[in-house]
């Protein structure tokens, strides 16, 4: 049977076209990304034994996106794993995300997340807001805390206040209040109510740990519903950029 | 118009250009007619439109293949010389050195003409004005080449840099200078040529020489060391030596401390006037008070240097670019008390921090004036942008180092690096950045390249596991003599505790008279860290990052990041200021003629300052307060009576003693009539820099500009490998291939 097929002229040039957008996009792929730029660093999450460790790590990529679009932080566009069992693979980064590291129970583990921070390194824990992942954001807390406590003694965790440079080396955080996301979106003042707590060491801040939930902020979770309210996940991205600028220029003891 | 021919590249350049043409005519002809053929028989019932749509694209990428096979190569011609309004400027040295005649009668001026005659129809047939001036102080305009050569007397004195930098104002297309290239003022050679570079004028030089018999001199000019250093460290001290000799030679240098001989050697002297400056690492020892007296000849000059128990290092960081460095570099200052950071980031970062202020005021910026910089004993300038430093604030860091400060810069981006090209700030480095759109330019997109294809983004299970990959690799210290320092800075160190970067920056060279102190350890080395003397202070390049990932790969019990950091930045630092120093002005004092000093030291009362005869009778000067471009000292003069070898000696309030010892002669020996040979280097150098040359009877005068655009004869540029080129094949396939989808043919 022989098929009668009839191209229109606006359809070709459509078609062509495509085929242009198309091999320009490759294209482009591979131009440099920008030249005024310090030197490249990942984005990694810490790998626990916790079945939650990369929940919303799909999502990394807006935010790294959000980096380098609002910043000339030369940062990797994609996520990388750091597994709390390999220390020098902690060691490739100078931040590290985490779910929370309460779940590290191994000794391997726990001592090389120690070793990692007494070298310099920076480990932001961030409670995902889904009361699956996270049952009590207070006992979430105290957990974390005894960690530190246990694993390394020499730091103490604090909370930062809503003066902290944190707030504002960036981005301005209106109040000097952590952006929140709520689980089905349904407000939750006593989670609200908490601030940023920050893991000192030598008079530095090595970490901090975060009810707030920001990951499922930028992964667009709060705004399945319609309560959600609108840019919650800029304003997640913005809290994480002011804390990761912070921990890389944080200045003077009398800031902390 | 630039006239292009065209050739087939690879086997096809050796064919001769009709059977190469007739081969590939022959080969897409018959493609064309493949191509027609086979939509003429599709099994398919297709439209007219639509055979003639995809028979189209089909044949344009088979073209298009074909002209890939045939490599194409584009051939530029020059242009033939133009002719168009442009000026030249004839300047003709009139200084008293080159109207002396040598024994045949023949002066330097006279050598300098008749070159100049036989270059001169060239230079009527490019230009089509030519305007002639003479100079020997002052320059001023004459009628012709005649009236520029034979009117007026010789001056006293070369001003060439003045001239030339006169002549510029009025922005010829090309200067010719008849000169023997002396310049007997106190002008900047590298300043001018500086300036001359940024101009971009060409300047032709036409060298004026005879058979002079040369004289010699000799000045030991300055010593300078730090007035305070820390104890067990060591520090530098510089003679800084002129001296004009007739050929080439050495001259015998020693460095006494304390009264004992402490290290002697003899510094080569190439024919005519020579700048020679000599460093020597002295160890500082236990705390009390340094003499340090260098001897060159019948000369001599000292200064003193305080050991001192500890000291506070006050350091400014300045960063440009968002990165991890400053966090532990900060952490490695921080471990000894004694370094105290500030830190600036550039105000585009839009990082805001609560900066404690520095005595009182709080720095938001780098600052336009070396005296605010003199607080500090270090800048760090760490992975900034050309763009970023205005040029008051590159020229405040010149003056900063040149008055004892010291500068580390910090760059492992050879695009950055390249940015500072040509820079006042690349002046005061120890290296020679690479220009834009150099070799290493391909390297760097390659390594982009190379970074963006690891740039996928993905779901949740993406790059489980993975990692960036990076690979430290280890400092080594260079092959050769001048190892030596980077064995001091490294000392106690062995091969595990030398620092490993990430990344590093390509220079193109170490500047001659600087240290290398570090290269990197794999095939053909490129240098990681150099450092020079600059004025009073020192400058260096460390073109990696700021080694924060390998302080993430040590244990956290060790302090090799630590001690590296502080060792380097206490050898670039030399104590605040200058020691108490006495520096002879006049070049070649005489009887009767006021000869000046200048004295310097870190107190704030003036020193006592006396000059000794050669019979040993002191006679006391009056000092009166001088400001130089290192900060305030004070100036005295006297007037020998007699010939001799006399002494100027400074007294501070301590009792720490100063001076220099010279010779005093019938009359002053003036570097215009010392006969010094023609500098053909320095011409050279400088003709070299603008786009000029050295002029005989085949300079062929075409502004550098043109010069550069023209590309050179027969330059082949393949055309086929472009972007664009196969981009354009891949959409016509791309579009054909959705086309027979739709036509139900795939």
């Amino acid at each position: 049977m022989r098929i009668a097929a009839e191209i229109r002229r606006r359809r070709f040039l459509q078609t062509l076209l495509a085929g242009f957008v198309t091999a320009s996009g490759w294209n482009a792929w591979g131009a440099p990304l920008d030249n005024l730029r310090g030197d490249r660093v990942g984005w990694a999450r810490l790998k626990t034994p916790s079945p939650h460790w990369k929940r919303h790590a799909g999502s990394d990529p807006t935010l790294t996106r959000f980096f380098r679009d609002q910043t000339t932080l030369n940062i990797d566009p994609v996520w990388y794993v750091a597994d709390a069992d390999d220390l020098p693979a902690l060691c490739q980064y100078p931040f590290l995300f985490s779910q929370g590291v309460d779940r590290i129970t191994g000794q391997t583990g726990q001592s090389n997340l120690a070793e990692y921070i007494r070298r310099g390194g920076f480990l932001l824990v961030d409670a995902c807001h889904d009361s699956r992942v996270t049952p009590d954001f207070e006992e979430f807390l105290r957990q974390q805390i005894s960690f530190y406590t246990a694993v390394l003694p020499e730091a103490h965790v604090v909370s930062l206040p809503a003066t902290h440079d944190v707030y504002r080396c960036h981005f301005e955080i209106p109040g000097g209040r952590p952006p929140h996301t709520f689980m089905s979106n349904i407000f939750d003042p006593k989670k609200a109510a908490h601030g940023l707590y920050g893991v000192v060491l030598d008079q530095r801040l090595a970490g901090v740990i975060s009810l707030c939930g920001w990951q499922c902020g930028w992964d667009h979770v709060t705004e399945f519903s319609s309560l959600a309210p609108v840019g919650t996940d800029v304003a997640c991205m913005r809290m994480l950029v002011n804390i990761y600028i912070y921990a890389m220029m944080q200045g003077s003891s009398s800031s902390l | 118009m630039t006239q292009v021919e065209w050739q087939f590249g690879g086997w096809l350049r050796d064919w001769p250009p009709l059977a190469a043409g007739g081969l590939f005519a022959a080969l897409g002809l018959a493609g064309l007619l493949y191509v027609v053929w086979s939509y003429r028989h599709t099994r398919s019932d297709w439209s007219p439109n639509a055979r003639r749509w995809l028979a189209g694209m089909r044949a344009g990428m088979v073209l298009l293949l074909l002209l890939c096979l045939a490599n194409p190569m584009r051939v530029e011609q020059p242009d033939p010389p133009k002719h168009p309004t442009r000026s030249l400027t004839v300047l003709v040295d009139r200084s008293a050195s080159m109207s002396v005649p040598d024994h045949r009668g023949e002066t330097r001026l006279a050598t300098a003409v008749r070159h100049w005659r036989q270059a001169e129809p060239a230079a009527r047939q490019n230009f089509a004005t030519i305007h002639y001036a003479r100079f020997a102080q002052d320059a001023q305009p004459a009628k012709s080449l005649e009236d520029a050569v034979n009117t007026g007397a010789p001056g006293s004195e070369t001003h060439l840099f003045a001239a030339l930098r006169q002549a510029l104002a009025e922005n010829p297309t090309a200067i010719a200078c008849l000169t023997d290239g002396l310049d007997t003022s106190a002008d900047d050679a590298g300043k001018f040529a500086a300036e001359a570079m940024e101009r971009g004028v060409p300047i032709y030089f036409v060298p004026g020489e005879n058979r002079l018999l040369p004289g010699a001199n000799l000045a030991l000019r300055e010593v300078r060391a730090p007035a305070r250093v820390l104890r067990q460290t060591e520090f530098t001290a510089t003679a800084l030596i002129e001296t004009t000799v007739a050929q080439d030679q050495e001259l015998p240098v020693e460095l006494w401390v304390n009264g004992k001989e402490l290290t002697a050697t003899k510094l080569p002297v190439r024919a005519g006037r020579n700048a020679l400056s000599w460093p020597v690492t002295v160890a500082s020892g236990e705390p009390g008070t340094l003499s340090l007296e260098f001897r060159a000849g019948n000369q001599s000059a000292s200064c003193v240097a305080d050991v001192v128990e500890s000291q506070t290092m006050e350091v400014l960081y300045y960063q440009g670019a968002l990165q991890w460095g400053y966090r532990f570099l900060r952490g490695a200052l921080e471990s000894d008390p004694s370094f105290r950071l500030t830190a600036i980031l550039n105000p585009a970062l839009q990082v805001q921090l609560a900066a404690a202020p520095v005595n009182g005021t709080a720095l938001t910026d780098l600052p336009e004036d070396a005296a605010e910089l003199r607080r500090f004993q270090i800048v760090i300038l760490a992975h900034v942008f050309a763009d970023q430093l205005t040029p008051r604030q590159q020229q405040a860091l010149v003056d900063y180092v040149r008055g004892g400060g010291g500068v580390l810069f910090i760059a492992p981006d050879t695009a950055a690096t390249e940015g500072f090209s040509g820079t006042a700030l690349e002046q005061m480095l120890p290296v020679v950045f690479a220009t834009p759109g150099g070799a290493d330019d391909v390297a760097l997109m390659q390594m982009r390249m190379q970074l963006n294809a690891n740039a996928a983004i993905g779901g949740d299970d993406q790059m489980v596991g993975g990692s960036p990959n990076i690979v430290l690799r280890p400092f080594a210290l260079p092959a050769g003599a001048e190892q030596a320092a980077g064995r001091r800075l490294f000392a106690d160190t062995n091969g595990d505790a030398l620092p490993r970067f990430a990344e590093n920056a390509r220079v193109r060279r170490v500047k001659p008279g600087a240290e290398t102190l570090a290269v990197s350890g794999q095939g053909a080395p490129d240098i990681l860290l150099a450092r020079q003397q600059f004025g009073s202070g020192f400058a260096a390049a460390l073109t990696t990052d700021l080694l924060w990932r390998w302080k993430m790969s040590l244990p956290s019990g060790s302090h090799a990041v630590e001690k590296f950091w502080q060792q380097l930045l206490l050898s670039l630092a030399q104590g605040a200021g200058e020691g108490l120093h006495v520096v002879r002005l006049t070049d070649s004092p005489a009887v009767n003629v006021p000869a000046n000093f200048l004295v310097s030291a870190a107190a704030e009362n003036p020193p006592k300052l006396e000059a000794v005869a050669p019979g040993g009778a002191p006679q006391r000067l009056t000092l009166t307060l001088a400001t130089t471009a290192d900060g305030p000292a004070w100036q005295a003069a006297f007037t020998p009576p007699a010939t001799g070898q006399w002494e100027v000696r400074a007294t501070d309030a301590a009792g720490r003693t100063a001076r220099v010892v010279f010779p005093v002669g019938e009359k002053t020996a003036s570097a215009e009539l010392l006969n010094l040979p023609a500098d053909l280097d320095g011409m050279r150098h400088l003709a070299e820099i603008t786009g000029g040359a050295l002029v005989d009877g085949t300079t062929w005068f075409q502004p550098s500009q043109e010069a550069a655009a023209r590309p050179p004869a027969k330059l082949p540029e393949p055309l086929w490998n472009s972007g664009a080129l196969l981009m354009f094949a891949l959409g016509l396939y791309a579009a054909e291939l959705i086309l027979r989808r739709r036509c139900k043919l795939l």
